[in-house]
């Protein structure tokens, strides 16, 4: 039997009642950290104020193209002058370089920070969300009423089908062109020998890259820039680089150059006029291939006088032998007679087999249709063959081995470009910006710069530890 | 828990097409961002009342349960809000900062409202002479004493130069020592040389000490064998000594599950001041840029 009995009366007995009146160790730590942290918070904002470094409240860094003066936060962050509020306004931007605006219909137009984020480190600050965009073009309303343009756009998964594509547009191009006869095998290639083409044969980035394989030789390579009013490519693509050599190659690799008689036809479809000549006529205006059809006839008369005087053959009746009667004719006639055969045969066939010709009463030449080959199908959007080049080419264009009219319209459609790009992790960006530029940079005013060297150098705190001044502008 | 819960739920109807739509995501200086920010920094704050609510617990400004509940739970639901606030993102070092604070505050929270359940069930069941923590140190130093003195009363003087009857001091109600018991002078070395050598130590200190008796069925064991070689009238004062062993140990445990108890609380209230503070910072340079 313990005679250890544990009564209420013993364990009061064992109470000292002035216990609470110490201070207990995990009181006094909770009380000794309770005043350190706070403390050591505050004092880590003081110290920055005071060294006036301010990055304790940066939302993070800027974007490399504001990097240079990242640390100078009045460069942005203006004074309000009622209150103590330092906003950036659009005025701060504007200060620095134009943002024009997007269409004169608009009827929103949002701040330039709302769209343009900062501090979210080294974006591209055109990278902007598509909800920029869709914030109007979900439910396109103008200032003129009805918009021009597709009313509601809410993401590319639910982007209309290309205009080109759309079942009331019209290919605007008169050059017969049959693609299927063209990729057919054993073609009659230059000097009678069989070929296959391919497709870079006549489609190749405007930047040259070698001779055309059918072309003229000596014809330089044409290349195309983009251009477009809400589409400047130069903008899109160069805004990554800031060298501009490098920006205009990337530019010129973009789009195809436009396929001219000279590059790709020249080879295989000789404008020959008359045998005796071995110089085809020049692929242009109906006028300029007649004075030269009458420089060439005139020059071989005048070598060859017994021309003239060869027995000609005259029109033939059915079912009689042909008879032959020796002409003569005067230089002039005989020229104007032999530039006519050529022009027939030139007007009705040669020529008429890829362009229009129209002939009109009292001209004796004929009228050649424009060709208005379309260099760039979609003028509001960017599209860069370049950045696509390790895919096939018949992998977006599946249509081009059937096409067989002119008025095919060979884009891939919508369905082909969300196949890559699509709001999902292991896919191609699906931005609005990745294809379609908000500004139109044609209204772009350019501003003097405000900033000293000396300025930016200065507010560039770490500025010894970075790459030279050139590097980063050239970045 | 109803209120935190119908809040959480208007905040997420309103943050889900709020970051759907905004042009740039969901972002602090936004209105809707702003709103909850202010309503986020707002439960802070709330929850940091509590430690005045105990401070003052006069104050007629509702149950310490309630508070205890709002402080749980509209605590918690601050992070969903707090995050709606800030997108989900974490740029700048303030802000990364007060993330990582409140972060930490949360967790600790959670943490302790977990082992405020647990560990307090455990004490019930394992620490059945439980006392105010505060008076562990003061009742050691009692047991001591008592220990000492039915240790004189069976072996006689500690230092084993003279016998005697009774307790130090003549006080023989406290512990019932045995007055005057004819036992054999190796029987009572042996108990004298045991309390000495390895009781006295643990029961001044029980920690440092690294005694076996600190282990339940070691003493026990220890005890036993004792029983077995001491003579039937040490018996009692061997029962005596097992008792006050116990009793050391429950202490022991019953000061180890408090430290578990309240340890975290050195984390999650200071985190929570410094948060406070920084955050109340964020605000004012947050509105000015």
């Amino acid at each position: 039997m313990p005679r250890r009995p544990r009564t209420a009366k013993k364990l009061a007995q064992r109470i000292e009642l002035s216990y609470f009146k110490r201070a207990h160790p995990l009181r006094r730590w909770r009380f000794i950290l309770s005043a350190t942290f706070p403390a050591l918070a505050i004092a880590w904002l003081a110290v920055a104020g005071v060294s006036k470094n301010r990055s304790p409240y940066s939302m993070g860094p800027v974007s490399a193209p504001h990097a240079l003066f990242g640390q100078k936060c009045s460069a942005c962050h203006v004074a309000d002058t009622v209150s103590f509020r330092h906003p950036v306004t659009d005025q701060t931007c504007l200060a620095c370089h134009d943002g024009p605006i997007h269409h004169a219909d608009q009827v929103f137009t949002p701040s330039c920070s709302s769209c343009h984020v900062e501090h979210q480190g080294r974006i591209r600050l055109i990278a902007v969300r598509a909800s920029s965009c869709t914030q109007c073009h979900a439910d396109l309303t103008t200032r003129a009423g009805a918009p021009h343009f597709v009313r509601s756009v809410l993401s590319f998964a639910r982007h209309p089908e290309f205009a080109p594509l759309r079942a009331n547009f019209k290919n605007p191009g008169t050059i017969k062109f049959n693609h299927a006869a063209h990729l057919a095998p054993n073609l009659i290639g230059p000097g009678g020998q069989r070929v296959k083409l391919a497709c870079d044969d006549c489609h190749r980035p405007g930047a040259p890259r070698g001779s055309w394989r059918y072309g003229q030789p000596g014809v330089e390579a044409v290349t195309f820039s983009g251009g477009g009013q809400y589409a400047p490519v130069s903008a899109a693509i160069s805004s990554s680089f800031h060298s501009s050599a490098a920006a205009q190659q990337r530019v010129e690799l973009a789009y195809m150059a436009p396929s001219t008689y000279a590059n790709t036809c020249f080879s295989c479809h000789p404008l020959q006029f008359d045998a005796r000549f071995a110089a085809s006529v020049p692929h242009d205006q109906p006028a300029i291939v007649h004075a030269f059809l009458v420089k060439q006839f005139q020059a071989y008369v005048a070598a060859h006088p017994e021309a003239a005087r060869q027995q000609a053959a005259l029109p033939r009746l059915p079912g009689m032998a042909v008879p032959r009667q020796a002409r003569v004719l005067g230089r002039d006639e005989w020229v104007a007679e032999q530039v006519s055969a050529s022009e027939d045969l030139l007007w009705r066939k040669t020529c008429a087999e890829c362009h229009t010709l129209t002939f009109s009463a009292g001209n004796s030449l004929p009228t050649i249709a424009p060709s208005r080959i379309t260099k760039r199908w979609l003028p509001h959007a960017n599209f860069s063959h370049d950045a696509h080049r390790m895919v096939t080419c018949v992998s977006c264009h599946a249509t081009i081995a059937s096409s067989q009219l002119t008025a095919d319209v060979n884009l891939p459609n919508v369905r082909v470009c969300q196949e890559c790009h699509a709001a999902r992790a292991s896919a191609a960006p699906a931005g609005c910006f990745e294809c379609h530029t908000y500004h139109d940079w044609s209204r772009e005013k350019v501003y003097p710069g405000k900033f000293s060297l000396p300025d930016l150098l200065k507010s560039s705190r770490n500025f010894a530890a970075r790459p030279p001044v050139a590097a980063i502008i050239n970045r | 828990m109803i209120a935190a819960a119908i809040l959480l739920v208007i905040a997420t109807a309103i943050y889900i097409p709020y970051a759907l739509n905004s042009p740039q995501g969901p972002r602090g200086g936004s209105a809707i961002g702003l709103a909850f920010g202010i309503v986020g920094f707002a439960l802070m704050i709330f929850a940091g009342l509590l430690g005045a609510r105990k401070k003052f617990p006069v104050w007629r400004v509702g149950r310490a349960q309630t508070w205890m509940r709002g402080h749980l739970w509209l605590g918690l639901v601050s992070l969903p809000i707090i995050l709606f606030h800030a997108g989900f993102h974490m740029r700048g070092t303030l802000t990364l900062v007060l993330m990582i604070l409140f972060f930490t505050v949360i967790a600790s929270g959670v943490f302790g409202a977990a082992l405020q359940i647990y560990i307090p069930r455990k004490i019930t069941i394992e620490v059945l002479m439980e006392t105010i923590y505060e008076q562990i140190d003061h009742i050691r130093s009692q047991l001591r004493d008592e220990a000492d003195q039915l240790a004189t009363a069976a072996c006689g003087s500690l230092d084993g130069k003279s016998d005697v009857d009774t307790a130090p001091g003549g006080d023989t109600s406290a512990s019932a020592v045995e007055v005057g018991v004819e036992v054999r002078e190796d029987a009572r070395d042996l108990l004298r040389e045991f309390y000495l050598c390895r009781m006295r130590a643990f029961v001044e200190d029980p920690a440092r000490s690294h005694s076996p008796l600190g282990d339940p069925p070691q003493a026990s064991g220890i005890f036993e064998e004792l029983r077995l070689r001491l003579p039937r009238e040490l018996h009692d004062t061997l029962k005596d000594f097992e008792s006050i062993c116990d009793e050391e140990r429950q202490l022991t445990r019953q000061a180890r599950l408090h430290r578990v108890l309240h340890a975290w609380l050195l984390v999650h209230v200071p985190l929570s001041y410094a948060l406070l503070a920084l955050a109340a910072v964020h605000a004012v340079m947050a509105l000015r840029f």
